[in-house]
């Protein structure tokens, strides 16, 4: 059937149009479809150039298809209005078919780890000049933000726990909101997101006021507006993770994807009641099962979020480098699938920028930001809009300068409301002095706040299933301050204050404990001193808990100042073949301070935080008075 | 009975703002469309054009779907010529308007006569059509943790405009249709649409589950004609058909059911209002 349509229209149609013909404007050269010459002389239409009307700057289009449809679209209306000619359409469509407009979409991630609720700085000094601070952080990101077009921010845990004092204080509440006003989008789990068990981290996502001590602030907590994930910490009640594996972005169509997972060895660091009823899997494994529920969903652009890391050996001051990095983070990224594009890393607060090999043998971009907000890692990643996938990536470490203009005053309002907020906190009573607790070591080395810290945490590791710990050794240089008798607050003369604990103990260690032979304790106890393989600069005298005595002898042979008989538990000397239970800080637990034997120690399993060890040590023991305390001062002793 | 419908979906929309339950992932695609046109001056042949939809560009990826052809031919015998422009296209996005809840299929086509330029006294024939076929799979895909078989509303809207401006003793065919499937059933069919139509409107809003396999099936033509037409010196003669039918796919969750007793009550509020103002019918009805 034949419309055959009455002679309209077309002096109609120039009429309808005429008033828009009224406007015109100057335009120059042909009209271009990206870096395509279509031939066709731009013009006036409307008072505006056909080149104006032809959107076609980078990351305006999803797709190459998005594009030519809207060219398609303008150049049909310019058709009908009789603004070009048939003709002159087909060249300009045929054009932009050719044209590689829309055909790659840019993306840039931002990315910090191990925050540790950093809101207060600066956190540090990169290149000599201060850096950190929340506040900060949000002018980075936002500025970083605001020059791409599309964008991303992933934590790669240790958001939470082990966090300042301001955010401890209220439950790192202050934490989740200062990130929620930057705008993160994800915050996949860390061990210390564990710190205070499964309910708490849930309550971070969820909202709601603390079970106990309610929303100390008195105005809720909503909870993150970020997404938490956990692909490999199954809730043994569920079977099911924890908080979602994944989460899928889509940009103008383009699904970008990030699995997150954290280290399979959590339980071995985090206390048995943060991690009861979770179950950790292979970081790798997990990550690799999700690929072809993504593939089936259209997701080609995949990023691994993993709390795990490496160390550089020896690490360097180029935060942008990979000096050799080591570390179990290396097994897993050699283990990722193929389809992994961008893996961003953690937990061993180092920098980095590195090349490893994924399972298929090409090369993946890993990146790790150090701690505390010190830097965002940038990584832009080109995306080809045809096969959706990651076609290039380039990544680098922007440190956060605390430079004139790049605060952010809305972050900077909500710290402020919580550090006013915290004053009366700091102040809580948690224990009582009879005299000054210092950490002045005597000529062995032994401080009373070594003595009493390593009883704490002892204390606190004995119990069978918190790890059945008999010795506990405690970092000298973990001890950042004295309590004195006389009150640093209006808290009054003897008393503790929470304040005063967290400036001895500010680092939020968690305690581990470790199965040692005799002979690895007398070998751990000769690496505090100069002149043994693991190279110690000076003498490092560990403290001791209670019942573990030794001698040194200040002119012994290098590496062998100390006579194993004298190493004696509550009097008995230590069996070289035996095993005994150790407990030591996540510091110390890594090989810190170059006490490598502690690295050797099998069987870990994780403890409480040592300011939380602290605090239930001083409320168990009551009043403390170094003159009458068990073995104070007599556990090391010194000869020469 | 249209007007309730469509409030119902507009009532959903409201309601479910940006939540989302689900997005779209493309499957099958089948595109094509032949592409005919020829000339002649006094009986004798100036001018043919054959080809395929997919001739200029043929982009079928598992995220979007864009191909088409634009093609203009100059047909000349003697003194006399005239431009006959064939043009048919498909495109078929998801996460159409950066929604990733929505998902467009449409067809354009045009066919073209301009630019004549009549030296001798003739008599003009012409035929130019350039169908496009559209067949689409749209798969109800989970993006935010849900899981498949869980059950989503659906719904269908659909837009066309199709028209011609013809000098005289030309003649123009504009035709398009479409039908929706449900994991192979067929559950709507549009149309057939001839002659000029202009309109947009929801169509249908339906259960699916997270899953199904929806198909969208389009077919669009313009054709122009002329058939011994006499043409003096100077004779401009000129037609222009075009066709551009399209169609939206969007994702909504089903409220709970405390917020369905706020939709009706919403809706109860809604016809109140209406029951005072006069009914204003669609001047198009698809």
């Amino acid at each position: 059937m034949t419309h055959a349509l009455k002679p309209l229209a077309l002096a109609s149609l120039l009429a309808l149009s005429a008033p828009a013909f009224a406007l015109t404007t100057t335009c120059s050269g042909n009209v271009m479809l990206g870096s395509i010459d279509s031939s066709v002389a731009d013009r006036s239409v409307s008072g505006s150039c056909i080149n104006d009307l032809i959107i076609d700057t980078p990351n305006s289009w999803g797709n190459h298809g998005q594009f030519v449809s809207h060219v398609s679209q303008v150049t049909l209306d310019l058709l009908k209005r009789r603004a070009i000619s048939a003709q002159e359409r087909s060249r300009i469509m045929s054009a932009a078919a050719q044209s590689n407009v829309g055909k790659t979409l840019d993306l840039r991630v931002l990315g910090i780890n191990d925050f540790h609720g950093a809101l207060q700085g600066p956190t540090g000094t990169i290149d000599g000049k201060p850096v950190g601070g929340a506040e900060y952080v949000a002018g980075h990101a936002r500025k970083l933000r605001g020059e791409a077009a599309h964008s991303l921010m992933i934590s790669s845990g240790d958001l939470i726990g082990a966090t300042g004092l301001v955010s401890a204080l209220f439950f790192d509440e202050p934490t989740i909101e200062v990130m929620n006003a930057i705008g993160l989008d994800i915050n996949t789990v860390g061990n210390h997101e564990f710190d205070k068990g499964k309910a708490e981290v849930l309550r971070m996502q969820n909202g709601g006021c603390h079970p106990v001590e309610g929303c100390r602030d008195g105005d809720g907590f909503s909870g993150a507006k970020f997404t938490f994930l956990a692909a490999n910490v199954i809730d043994q009640a569920t079977g099911k993770p924890l908080f979602p594996p994944y989460k899928v972005f889509n940009f103008k169509g383009n699904k970008v994807a990030v699995i997150g997972t954290v280290l399979k060895t959590t339980p071995s660091i985090v206390t048995p009641t943060g991690v009861a009823g979770l179950s950790f899997l292979d970081e790798a494994a997990t990550t690799n099962a999700l690929i072809p529920e993504l593939k089936k969903q259209g997701v080609r652009a995949i990023i691994a979020s993993i709390h795990q890391g490496g160390s550089e050996t020896p690490a360097t001051s180029n935060y942008n480098d990979c000096n050799n990095l080591t570390g179990a983070i290396l097994p897993i990224v050699n283990a990722l699938d193929g389809e992994i594009d961008l893996v961003m890393t953690g937990h061993t607060h180092q920098p980095y920028i590195c090349q490893l090999t994924k399972a298929n043998g090409q090369p993946v971009t890993v990146t790790a930001g150090a701690y505390n907000g010190r830097f965002i890692t940038q990584a832009d990643l080109v995306l080809d809009t045809q096969t959706k996938d990651v076609i290039a990536v380039s990544a680098k470490n922007v440190p956060t300068y605390r430079d004139a203009g790049m605060a952010a005053a809305d972050v900077k309002a909500i710290v402020d409301k919580y550090d006013a907020l915290s004053a009366p906190l700091r102040n809580r009573v948690i224990g009582f002095n009879t005299a000054n607790l210092t950490r002045t070591a005597n000529p062995a080395g032994e401080s009373f706040l070594g003595d009493l810290i390593a009883d704490a945490q002892l204390h606190a590791t004995k119990a069978p299933g918190f790890g059945e710990a008999v010795i506990a050794f405690m970092n000298p240089g973990g001890i950042r301050a004295d309590i004195a008798y006389a009150a640093s607050g209006t808290e009054g003369d003897g008393n503790i204050t929470y304040g005063e604990a967290f400036t001895v103990q500010p680092f939020g260690n968690s305690l581990v404990t470790k199965t040692l032979t005799g002979e690895q304790i007398e070998r751990l106890l000769e690496q505090q001193f100069p002149g043994c393989p693991n190279g110690q600069p000076f003498n490092r005298i560990l403290q001791v808990s209670r019942g573990f005595t030794y001698t040194w002898n200040a002119a012994g042979p290098a590496c062998d100042k100390i006579d194993p008989a004298s190493i004696k538990l509550n009097g008995v000397t230590i069996d070289p073949s035996a095993t005994y239970r150790v407990t030591m800080n996540s510091f110390l637990a890594d090989g810190g301070d170059l006490f490598t034997v502690f690295t050797e120690g099998t069987d870990p399993l994780g403890g409480a935080q040592d300011l939380d060890a602290l605090e239930a040590y001083l409320q168990f023991y009551g009043p403390l008075n170094p003159s009458t305390y068990p073995e104070a001062g007599t556990r090391i002793k010194r000869i020469n | 009975m249209k007007t309730p419908i469509s409030l119902f979906t507009l009532g959903l929309l409201a309601l479910t703002g940006s939540a989302q339950a689900a997005t779209w992932t493309l499957g099958a695609t089948t595109v094509g469309g032949l592409r005919v046109g020829a000339v002649s001056f006094d009986g004798l042949p100036a001018g043919v054009e054959i080809g395929n939809l997919t001739d200029d560009l043929n982009d079928v990826t598992s995220g979007y779907v864009a191909a088409g052809s634009w093609r203009s031919l100059t047909a000349s015998l003697g003194g006399n010529a005239i431009d006959l422009g064939l043009t048919h296209e498909a495109h078929v996005q998801t996460s159409a308007g950066g929604d990733p809840a929505s998902a467009t299929a449409r067809l354009r086509t045009s066919a073209s006569l301009d630019n004549a330029v009549i030296n001798t006294p003739t008599t003009f024939s012409a035929v130019g059509l350039a169908p496009a076929t559209l067949r689409q799979d749209f798969i109800l895909t989970p993006e935010l943790g849900e899981s498949l078989g869980m059950p989503v509303y659906v719904s269908l809207s659909g837009h066309l405009h199709q028209d011609a401006y013809l000098s005289a003793g030309l003649s123009a065919y504009l035709y398009s249709s479409g039908a929706l499937y449900l994991n192979g059933m067929p559950i709507l069919s549009a149309g057939p649409f001839s002659g000029p139509a202009s309109g947009s409107a929801h169509l249908l809003t339906f259960v699916a589950h997270l899953g199904d396999i929806l198909t969208v099936e389009m077919f669009n033509t313009t054709q122009i004609g002329a058939a011994n037409l006499a043409l003096a010196i100077g004779a401009m003669p000129e037609a222009l058909a075009y066709g551009d039918l399209g169609a939206q796919l969007s994702i909504s969750p089903i409220p709970e059911p405390e917020t369905w007793a706020m939709l009706l009550a919403g809706l109860g509020l809604v016809g109140l209002q209406l029951r005072r103002k006069p009914r204003i019918n669609p001047k198009l009805e698809i």
